[in-house]
């Protein structure tokens, strides 16, 4: 199989900008050709993953940006996969280059969702679920998890304070990220006495609605050696799953099989254990979200992740560092962009850039992306060269 | 007292041709205030979801069932945000209910804006919907 590595990843910033989804895509694939020390017109092939496009009345972003570009003919192809688009595409790109067709790709997340009043942007997130049986019978897209966590707490006593910590946690990890969103420290009571969503989940134990893109460049390391360019972080597993759309089709609401089939071909690609990894960004669009991905990526067993959090087992440079970014919950999740942004903090943290969050002796970290309630997800693995 | 309510099982659909379950059919049933689901005649395997396809053995030998609306809660949450349609019945309870015959579904449950209002494990039964979705109530209050 073909060695791929990644020459650049960048992020604009999330939160509120004043720029359209194809702005934000270009602001980020500038900043990753130029870190790749690239010019635009070696790249053979883009994907873009972008989720809520058409509430800009904009879809079919992929061209536009090629031409921005600067490169209009070189095919580019759009991704949704919900919050999972990012992690898709990644997939996508990566598989072109080991396929062969391909040596160098650049893909794009990008997400503008700022625009939109918060019963709107409610209901669009309500259509990543299974409409019918889900939106249609009036849940929304935090009710989901909600339904998740009560069942998490029915069945392991896990408590609303339980799922506080993790907030605490990735607001302690974003203020150390000039890119996040939510730069602001919280304390467990200030998560407790936060508005209401869907009980148990409270506003502060949900992700913001943001704006901002991500792009990185891989490529196969022939072409990088035969061009003296440097990748300093290689792809070492990939996987990919699916699971019900629906959470009643499911035989447990407290675990997603999608994210233990991806990470189990993930780590059976790069022939490791859990244990060899070094750190991990989660997909935390609220906190039961994480509680439940670092139980099923097996970080811990199942049921004991609350405890080990509480034990500030999940910080930076302790056991196994969890979302050092500040997570979706921090750091922000604009949907489609996430999962391509998750990769950067990586990235950068492989590569000795994280700053005031740079964990200490990182070589092998991780991402876990998930689209909607576990429909889909992407795993990825990735060595310091 | 609750066996009076309902408690009957899945009755094959008299059709004999197996037929796919599509969501014309799944969303006037809604509407009638029935269930439609599916059930494998390879493996009789049974759920809601919109198939062609048996999920559990891939069989295409699929029948359209009509299952009776009375189960049990398996979780829930209190939505005081809600989706567009349903802006105006906050708060209520949503739920994912597991029906007597075994077939999980989803439902809401009107007026109800307090978590204690309901529990895990109680008896609920579907009711006449006035708008979309499938609109529960608990049992134990027409009692």
């Amino acid at each position: 199989m073909r060695k791929v590595g990644l020459l650049s990843a960048a992020s604009t910033k999330y939160g509120k900008m004043p720029y359209t989804a194809r702005d934000l895509a270009l602001l980020a694939a500038k900043e990753a050709i130029e870190s790749a020390n690239i010019n635009p017109n070696v790249i053979q092939g883009a994907f873009v993953a972008n989720a809520f496009g058409i509430s800009e009345k904009q879809g079919h972003l992929g061209p536009l940006i090629m031409s921005g570009l600067g490169i209009p003919d070189i095919p580019a192809t759009s991704i949704e996969s919900a919050c999972c688009s990012g992690g898709s595409a990644f997939r996508e790109a990566y598989v072109n280059i080991l396929s062969g067709m391909y040596d160098v790709m650049l893909v794009i997340g990008t997400e503008k969702i700022s625009h939109l009043d918060t019963l709107t942007a409610t209901t669009y997130f309500s259509y990543g679920g299974d409409y019918l049986f889900e939106g249609n019978c009036g849940a929304s897209f935090p009710g989901l998890y909600a339904t998740m966590a009560r069942a998490h707490m029915e069945q392991y006593r896990t408590t609303e304070e339980d799922l506080a910590n993790i907030a605490v946690k990735n607001h302690i990890n974003g203020l150390l990220n000039d890119k996040a969103h939510l730069q602001k420290k919280i304390s467990v009571q200030d998560v407790l006495d936060s508005a209401m969503v869907a009980h148990p989940l409270k506003l502060y134990d949900s992700c913001p609605f943001s704006d901002g893109a991500a792009a990185v460049v891989l490529a196969s390391d022939d072409w990088i050696k035969k061009n003296n360019l440097n990748s300093p972080v290689f792809v070492k597993g990939s996987g990919r799953a699916g699971g019900a759309g629906s959470l009643h089709s499911r035989s447990d609401l407290t675990s997603l099989r999608s994210t233990k089939l991806a990470i189990k071909s993930a780590l059976k690609q790069a022939n490791l254990k859990i244990t060899d990894i070094d750190l991990a960004e989660v997909h935390d669009c609220f906190t039961i979200a994480e509680l439940i991905a670092i139980e099923d990526l097996g970080f811990f067993e199942t049921g004991k992740a609350a405890q080990a959090i509480s034990e500030d087992r999940t910080k930076i440079n302790s056991d196994i560092p969890i979302n050092s970014s500040g997570g979706l919950k921090s750091k922000g999740h604009p949907v489609g962009t996430t999962g391509v942004g998750q990769i950067v903090e990586i990235f950068d943290q492989l590569t000795d850039n994280a700053g005031q969050r740079q964990n200490k002796n990182s070589e092998i970290g991780l991402t876990h992306n998930v689209g909607a309630t576990g429909g889909s997800c992407a795993v990825h693995i990735f060595e310091r060269e | 007292m609750l066996q009076e309510v309902v408690a009957l099982s899945i009755s094959s659909n008299e059709n004999e041709n197996h037929e796919s379950l599509l969501t014309p059919d799944v969303s006037r049933a809604i509407k009638d205030g029935k269930i439609i689901g599916y059930e494998c005649i390879n493996c009789n395997n049974t759920g809601l979801n919109i198939q062609v396809y048996c999920p559990n053995c891939c069989s295409s030998k699929i029948n359209k069932i009509v299952i009776d609306g009375i189960g049990k809660i398996i979780s829930y949450t209190i939505q005081t945000i809600a989706p567009d349609p349903f802006i105006n019945e906050v708060p209520y309870a949503w739920a994912i209910i597991e029906l007597d015959c075994g077939v999980k579904t989803t439902g809401w449950i009107p007026f109800i804006s307090d978590p204690h209002d309901l529990a895990i494990g109680e008896i609920v039964k579907l009711t006449k919907s006035y708008k979309s979705g499938m609109v529960f109530e608990k049992v134990k209050e027409k009692l």
